[in-house]
């Protein structure tokens, strides 16, 4: 797509999702410096940053602490800096963020945070709300793309204004939502240098102290500045029922009661306390709409000790949609369903035709070995047929469980049975100390990197192992077999993971050594590969016995009929021959491939 | 027709739904309409089961389309199509294309019972009418594959979406926003677009 042309110089209307929209205000609003790790829902933020806007350096970071501590050296630097991550991510920039709220921010810092309720394609449904108020760093909430687009340049303001990091908050119903912007043009602001202020930028505890304070205040004064914050919008309505919202929860409250009162907030916390007053006070009833934690219910029913309602009729699971938001608000206008949900077979994510992965777990499948999995799309190795993932707990972890495993239960519980398996940037991201704390510990697992030569799941970003620069320039290559050999693996071995009997043996003989070993299945994601030729699998039915063991790959570009496989030529991939590979009677050939 | 006008777009991952939006969303920011959207990326973009909302009008607010309200069903995917019917409204029309992918559940209960035969398009239908819907099936990728793009089957459903009438975007900003999105085969597009809607809802 060359949304470039839409949306890089054009002003006027242009329809964005939240997070192109996100883009265009760090674009319109003077941020020179951005960074980030992918991680759905945000990824498309840098993304359109570096299609888009050139006179923004943007970069992928190793991970989001890395991205959240770069950001912060630009904004010492007096640069206008924006930092993405989903919201698992500032679990892993937390350390910086609970500190930078002290130190503040010299160019103004907006540290997005892309929720996703719902869990669409997340671990967890944790609301980073929570985390904001925690490290006192105030929150704003947009309510669709323009919210997004302005509220990233008072986000910027804010920051610098009170001297602190800002995080814009959204929630996948933003960051994927289109919707129509006024796009302006692009303000400069200039870096303005760094001078040295060790009392500001040095949280020794003789400084962090009156650091505190000056945050303590600084959350008093936001507060207050919230009074007549424009964005945070009251709505005059029927004074019978008030609805006190934020986010994408408004668009859908609104619709739901389009004669109530609405106070929409945008800036979430520090809440201002004399709006809300009020607000209550006009009211006879006032509810709270807010998908997942109580964040805005517990904090006015605390202060006003008032009988505001939220969690009582709205879940604390899930995401929030129109027909919830009904049920909770106006329960007497619920109409019965038109049409009864259709009985359909289920259609989860799969490993694609051809993905390199299914490879590496048809063979540990087939040696009735598991792995400690990590995040990616190596994940859906625990689907069947394939079923060789045992554990996923957060970025970097593959390593580290099989360490525990091991260390609880002795070598004999894990030789053989079970090894971590990490994709490429994943272990960038957190799994090279986990590999550095096996190897000093002194386990002996067996360590899977699967590098398909991208970050694959979040919809293929470069990063360090690729070579290639967020922009997609030339950069220096991280050598991943030199990594693991300076961190003390003296066995590594690299394998092309379609290569079924040698991964099987390399894994095998792997497994069997009492020391830490690395095996990198290397093969290129089908996504970021163009086929260089066009041969699809082909079956020979007076060869075929229906064994079916190709079935055993669980290829969505076969499927089966009469006891034997059919193959989909309009899904298979060109270059994987691994049905005709694990064909024990010859019945499935795929010729322009040619054999190994 | 109703405000918003609803349109349940869904699909197979891979198989163009976010281009198909972008496009159609295009077009309404050129004609002054409000239109919002909710999508999926990420985890259910592999091969798994996608959709989008998208709703036009100055009633849209929700990027969510309720059950029961969309206008019309637009499904790359005939299966596909038929999970997505609850949000239908009564009387709304059923676009779908003719193609059956077969998920891996399907396959994995044939492998177990190979008896049982795989659902096809003509079941799908079946069920459709049988609730008492109009489905409108259109042979997506055969008429894209005419028109030199096999891949343009998102263009070809949203010619045919364009052909309903009723429709509250007009074809030549659905055609200018071809034209500005596609940064190549921006013909082959046009072609798979207009062949959609010349072709694919002769009932109308």
């Amino acid at each position: 797509m060359k949304q470039g042309r839409l949306n890089a110089v054009r002003e006027g209307r242009l329809l964005l999702s939240g997070n192109e929209a996100i883009a265009r205000g760090a674009w319109e609003h003077g941020v020179t410096f951005a960074a980030a790790y992918p991680g759905t829902p945000s990824t498309e933020i840098l993304e359109a940053i570096g299609e888009h806007y050139p006179e923004i350096t943007a970069q992928w970071a190793t991970n989001e602490k890395v991205a959240l501590e770069t950001v912060a050296g630009a904004s010492y630097g007096g640069a206008r800096t924006l930092s993405a991550m989903k919201h698992v991510g500032l679990n892993v920039a937390a350390d910086p963020l609970f500190t930078l709220s002290y130190v503040g921010a010299t160019g103004g810092i907006v540290v997005v945070s892309a929720d996703d309720p719902g869990m669409h394609s997340s671990q967890n449904e944790q609301d980073n709300r929570l985390m904001a108020r925690a490290a006192k760093v105030p929150i704003l909430e947009p309510s669709d793309s323009q919210d997004a687009l302005d509220l990233v340049g008072w986000g910027l303001e804010i920051s610098e204004r009170f001297d602190t990091p800002v995080m814009l908050r959204t929630t996948t119903r933003i960051s994927h939502s289109l919707s129509v912007v006024q796009a302006g043009p692009r303000r400069e602001f200039p870096p303005k240098g760094y001078t040295r202020d060790i009392r500001k930028r040095i949280p020794i505890p003789a400084f962090a102290k009156g650091m505190h304070a000056r945050v303590e205040k600084r959350t008093l004064d936001l507060s207050a500045f919230g009074e007549t914050f424009p964005l945070n919008l009251s709505i005059a309505g029927s004074r019978s029922l008030g609805v006190i919202t934020s986010g994408v929860s408004y668009q859908h409250a609104r619709e739901v009661l389009p004669d109530a009162s609405f106070l929409r907030l945008a800036l979430t916390w520090p809440l201002p306390w004399d709006l809300i007053g009020r607000f209550l006070a006009e009211m006879k009833e006032v509810r709270v709409v807010e998908e997942g934690e109580p964040f805005l219910e517990e904090q006015i029913r605390a202060h006003f000790l008032a009988p505001v309602e939220g969690k009582k009729y709205i879940s604390l699971e899930g995401e929030l949609e129109p027909g919830l938001a009904r049920r909770a608000l106006a329960p007497e206008t619920v109409e019965p369903p038109v049409f009864a949900p259709a009985q359909v077979p289920q259609r989860p994510p799969t490993l694609c035709p051809g993905c390199p992965h299914r490879g590496a777990f048809w063979v540990l499948n087939r040696i009735k070995a598991g792995s400690t999995s990590d995040i990616g799309c190596y994940t859906l190795g625990l689907m069947p047929p394939l079923e060789a993932v045992d554990t996923v707990l957060c970025m970097g972890a593959a390593i580290t469980v099989l360490s525990g495993l091991e260390k609880a239960l002795g070598r004999d519980a894990v030789a053989g049975r079970i090894v971590a398996a990490i994709g490429d940037s994943t272990f960038i991201h957190s799994g090279i100390t986990g590999l550095i704390d096996m190897v000093y510990n002194g386990c002996t697992g067996t360590v899977l990197i699967m590098d398909n030569g991208i970050t694959a799941m979040t919809g293929g970003q470069q990063h360090p192992a690729t070579g290639f620069s967020l922009r997609g320039e030339p950069a220096r290559k991280l050598d991943l077999e030199a990594v693991c050999r300076a961190c003390g693996v003296d066995r590594v071995t690299v394998v092309d993971p379609h290569d079924l009997k040698s991964l099987e043996r390399i894994l095998k003989e792997e497994m069997a050594v009492p020391e830490v070993s690395v095996v990198i299945t290397r093969r290129p994601c089908v996504m970021i590969r163009r086929p260089e030729h066009r041969a699809v699998a082909v079956l020979d039915p007076a060869k075929c016995v229906s064994c079916r063991r190709c079935m055993s790959l669980g290829c969505p570009a076969l499927s089966f009929v009469d006891g034997r496989p059919v193959v989909n030529a309009m899904l298979c991939y060109p270059e994987c021959r691994l049905c005709a590979d694990v064909c024990p009677k010859g019945a499935l050939t795929k010729d322009a491939g040619g054999a190994r | 027709m109703s405000d918003p006008y609803g349109i349940l777009m869904c699909g197979v991952g891979g198989q163009g739904l976010v281009v198909l939006s972008r496009v159609l969303g295009t077009a309404c920011a050129t004609e002054g309409l409000r239109a919002v959207t909710g999508e999926q990326h990420g985890l259910s973009q592999r091969s798994g089961s996608v959709s989008i909302h998208f709703r036009i009008g100055e009633g849209a607010f929700s990027p969510l389309i309720p059950l029961g309200t969309a206008e019309v069903i637009a499904g790359l995917e005939a299966l596909e199509t038929l999970r997505y019917v609850e949000y239908l409204r009564k009387g709304g029309t059923v676009l779908l294309s003719t193609l059956v992918m077969h998920p891996v559940t399907e396959t994995a209960a044939r492998i177990k019972s190979p008896a049982i035969p795989y659902w096809d398009v003509e079941k799908v239908t079946e069920r459709l009418t049988a609730i008492e819907t109009r489905p409108v099936p259109v042979d997506c990728r055969g008429i894209a594959a005419r028109s030199g793009a096999a891949v343009a089957e998102n263009m070809v459903l949203l010619g045919a979406l364009a052909a309903l009438p009723g429709f509250p975007v007009g074809r030549p900003s659905i055609e200018e926003a071809i034209n500005r999105v596609f940064a190549g085969a921006v013909e082959a597009n046009l072609e798979a677009f207009r062949q959609g809607t010349r072709e694919a809802v002769p009932g109308f």
